[in-house]
C-alpha cells in the first residue's frame, strides 16, 4: 500500500511537470529540454530555504520565482529564432544547471545533495503518506484547472495562434516576444512548484533527480500522450511511470535494465513521431499547419 | 610550475581541444545547412565510430589504417541509415519541426543506449604511447606529437573540405542545393543525390574526431548527447554551413574553456561555452560567419 501511495504521489508530481511542458511544446509550439532544470531549481530553492528556517510556502513561492526568471531568460535570445536554437539552448541550460548543482558544493551539497528537508504541514498537521497524496492530488488538479482556464483565456488563444502562425501574429500587432518569454516563465514556475512538492515529499534532493534524462522523460510524456491537449500529458505521465514498474518484473542484469529503459524511451519517441505524431489523445492538425514555421 | 607556464599549457591544450570541437561540429553544420536536418544522432554516430575503431585496433589488434577504414564504414552505414530510415521519410510526410527534432533526439537515444548495452557504460580508451612524450618539457608540457597530429590533421581536413566545396563540381552542387534547393532542382541538380552525398560526407567526418577522442580522453556512449551539444553550439556560433566558421568557433570555444579552467575548476568548462553561445544568439543569431 505504501508503494502504491508512493507511485501515485510521483504520478501527481509528473503530471504537473508534463502539463507545464505541454504549455510550451503543445500550446506555444516551443520545444524545451530544460524542464528538469526548473524542476531542480524549485526543489533546491525550497529545500535550502526551508532548512534555513524560511516558512515552506514562502520558500515554494521563491523557488517558483527563481525558476520563472531563469526560464524567461532562456527565451530572451531565442526570440528571433526557434526550433534548433531553442532546443540547443534549453539542453545547454539543463546541462549547466546540473553542472551548478554538482560543482557549487558549498551551497548545493554537490553530488551528495541536500538531506533533511522538513516535511510540509498544513494547520499544524504534518503531511505524509495518504495526507501528502491528497495534498499532491489537490495541487495537480488545481494546476490542471488553472491551465485549462489559461488556455481558454485570450492569452491562451494567442499562444496557440502564435504556434500556428507566428508571422501572422506579428502582422496583427501582437507582441510575440512577450508571449514567448511569459510562456517560458509560467512553465518554469509550474515546474518549480512540482520540484518543491518533490523536495518536501522525498525530504532529500540530489542532482541526479534533475538531469537531462528527466527532461527527456517529461518531453516523452507530452509527445506520447498528445501535445496540445491537457488530458494527453496526464495519460503520458501515467503510462511512462508504469513502464519501469513493469520492466521490474523482467529479470535483467542491473546495468542493462536502466539502459534498456532509456532505449525504450528513444524507440517510443521515434515511433510516436512516425505512427501518431499528434500523440495518443491529440487532435490531428491540418496538413499544412506548422510545416513552414 | 609558474602560473604563466600553466596558462601556456592551457592555451595549447585549448587549441588542441578546439580543433577536435571543430571536427565534431563540421559534419553537424553541413547536414543542417544542406539537408535542413538537425542531426542530433551525429553524436551517436561519432561514438559508434570511435567504439568500432577501438574494437578493431584495441581488441582485434589490426593496424590503425584498417581500423580507420572500418570506422569509416560503420559511420557511413549508421549516418546514412539514420537519414534514410528516419529523416527522409519524415521529410516526405512533411512532419513539422517539433516532430523532426523529437525524432532525431529519439534516434540519438536509440544509438546511445544500444552502444551502452553493447560496450558498457565505461566506453573505451586507447593509449597513444610514444606520441604523448612532450616535445619541450621545460616550456609547455602538453605540446606533444599527438597534439601536433591533431592540429595538422584538422588543418588538412578543413583545407581539403574547403577545396572540395569551391573547386569541384560536387562541392559546387552541394553549395547550390544548400543556398536554393528549388532553383537547384530547376537547373537539373539531383537534390536527393546531393543530400545523400552530404550525409555520407558528414558521417565520414566524424571519424577523425572520434579517433582523437579515443586516443585522448576516451569515448563513452553516455557522452553522445554532450558531444552533439558541443557540436551544435560550435556550429551555431560559427554559422550554419560555414567551414571556416566551424574551425574558428571550435578554437574559440576550446581556448575559452581552457582559460576557464585556469580561473575555476574543470567542472565549470561548459559554463563559458554556454555564455558564448548566449551572447552570440543575442547579438549575432546567425553566427559569426553565417549568412543571413
Amino acid at each position: 500500500m505504501q508503494y502504491v501511495i508512493h507511485l501515485l504521489i510521483t504520478l501527481n508530481i509528473y503530471v504537473i511537470l508534463a502539463i507545464s511542458l505541454d504549455l510550451l511544446v503543445g500550446f506555444a509550439g516551443l520545444i524545451s529540454l530544460a524542464q528538469a532544470a526548473f524542476f531542480g531549481v524549485g526543489a533546491y530553492t525550497s529545500a535550502l530555504m526551508t532548512i534555513n528556517g524560511v516558512p515552506p510556502f514562502v520558500a515554494i513561492a521563491a523557488g517558483m520565482f527563481c525558476a520563472a526568471a531563469l526560464s524567461g531568460a532562456i527565451a530572451l535570445p531565442a526570440l528571433r529564432v526557434r526550433g534548433i536554437h531553442l532546443l540547443i539552448i534549453t539542453i545547454a541550460v539543463q546541462i549547466v544547471t546540473t553542472l551548478l548543482l554538482v560543482n557549487w558544493a558549498d551551497v548545493t551539497g554537490g553530488s551528495a545533495g541536500v538531506p533533511g528537508i522538513p516535511r510540509l504541514s498544513i494547520f499544524g498537521m504534518p503531511l505524509s503518506g495518504v495526507s501528502f497524496l491528497s495534498f499532491a492530488t489537490v495541487c495537480s488538479v488545481f494546476v490542471y484547472f488553472v491551465m485549462w482556464r489559461l488556455l481558454r483565456s485570450p492569452y491562451g488563444k494567442l499562444l496557440q495562434a502564435m504556434r500556428d502562425d507566428e508571422i501572422g501574429c506579428v502582422a496583427l500587432g501582437k507582441n510575440v516576444a512577450a508571449m514567448k518569454i511569459s510562456a517560458f516563465a509560467v512553465s518554469g514556475a509550474i515546474a518549480a512548484f512540482a520540484g518543491s512538492l518533490y523536495a518536501h515529499y522525498v525530504t532529500y534532493v540530489d542532482p541526479r533527480s534533475f538531469d537531462i534524462s528527466i527532461s527527456i522523460l517529461i518531453l516523452l510524456m507530452v509527445m506520447l500522450g498528445g501535445a496540445g491537449t491537457l488530458r494527453g500529458p496526464v495519460l503520458g505521465a501515467a503510462l511512462l511511470l508504469a513502464l519501469p514498474e513493469l520492466l521490474k518484473f523482467v529479470p535483467l542484469p542491473l546495468g542493462v535494465g536502466a539502459a534498456l529503459r532509456q532505449l525504450a524511451y528513444g524507440l517510443i519517441l521515434v515511433l510516436v513521431v512516425f505512427v501518431r505524431p499528434e500523440g495518443l489523445l491529440g487532435h490531428r492538425r491540418t496538413a499544412d499547419a506548422g510545416t513552414s514555421a | 610550475m609558474t602560473s604563466y607556464g600553466l596558462l601556456a599549457n592551457l592555451i595549447v591544450d585549448g587549441f588542441v581541444s578546439g580543433c577536435i570541437y571543430a571536427m565534431l561540429a563540421i559534419g553537424f553544420s553541413l547536414t543542417w545547412w544542406v539537408s535542413n536536418v538537425v542531426h542530433l544522432a551525429h553524436g551517436g554516430v561519432l561514438v559508434a565510430a570511435g567504439l568500432v575503431l577501438y574494437l578493431f585496433v584495441g581488441i582485434f589488434g589490426v593496424p590503425l589504417p584498417i581500423g580507420i577504414a572500418a570506422a569509416l564504414i560503420a559511420a557511413g552505414v549508421l549516418g546514412f541509415g539514420t537519414d534514410r530510415l528516419i529523416y527522409q521519410p519524415l521529410k516526405e510526410r512533411r512532419t513539422d519541426e517539433m516532430g523532426m527534432l523529437t525524432a532525431s533526439l529519439g534516434a540519438l537515444i536509440i544509438i546511445e543506449y544500444s552502444l551502452v548495452i553493447a560496450f558498457g557504460l565505461d566506453g573505451a580508451t586507447l593509449d597513444a604511447g610514444a606520441m604523448r612524450t612532450p616535445l619541450a618539457p621545460s616550456v609547455v608540457l602538453v605540446l606533444d606529437p599527438f597534439a601536433i597530429a591533431v592540429v595538422v590533421s584538422t588543418g588538412l581536413v578543413f583545407a581539403a573540405l574547403t577545396g572540395f566545396m569551391h573547386f569541384t563540381v560536387y562541392g559546387k552542387r552541394i553549395q547550390a542545393v544548400a543556398q536554393n534547393p528549388d532553383l537547384a532542382g530547376v537547373l537539373g541538380i539531383d537534390i536527393v543525390g546531393v543530400a545523400r552525398q552530404t550525409t555520407l560526407i558528414a558521417a565520414f567526418l566524424v571519424v577523425p574526431a572520434a579517433s582523437f577522442m579515443l586516443y585522448n580522453t576516451g569515448v563513452r556512449p553516455i557522452e553522445a548527447l554532450h558531444i552533439v551539444l558541443v557540436a551544435a553550439i560550435v556550429a551555431i556560433i560559427g554559422g550554419r554551413g560555414s567551414i571556416i566558421g566551424a574551425l574558428v568557433a571550435g578554437i574559440v570555444v576550446g581556448v575559452a574553456e581552457s582559460a576557464t579552467v585556469w580561473y575555476l575548476a574543470a567542472g565549470w568548462r561548459l559554463l563559458i561555452t554556454f555564455l558564448i553561445l548566449y551572447a552570440v544568439l543575442l547579438y549575432r543569431p546567425h553566427g559569426l560567419f553565417g549568412r543571413v
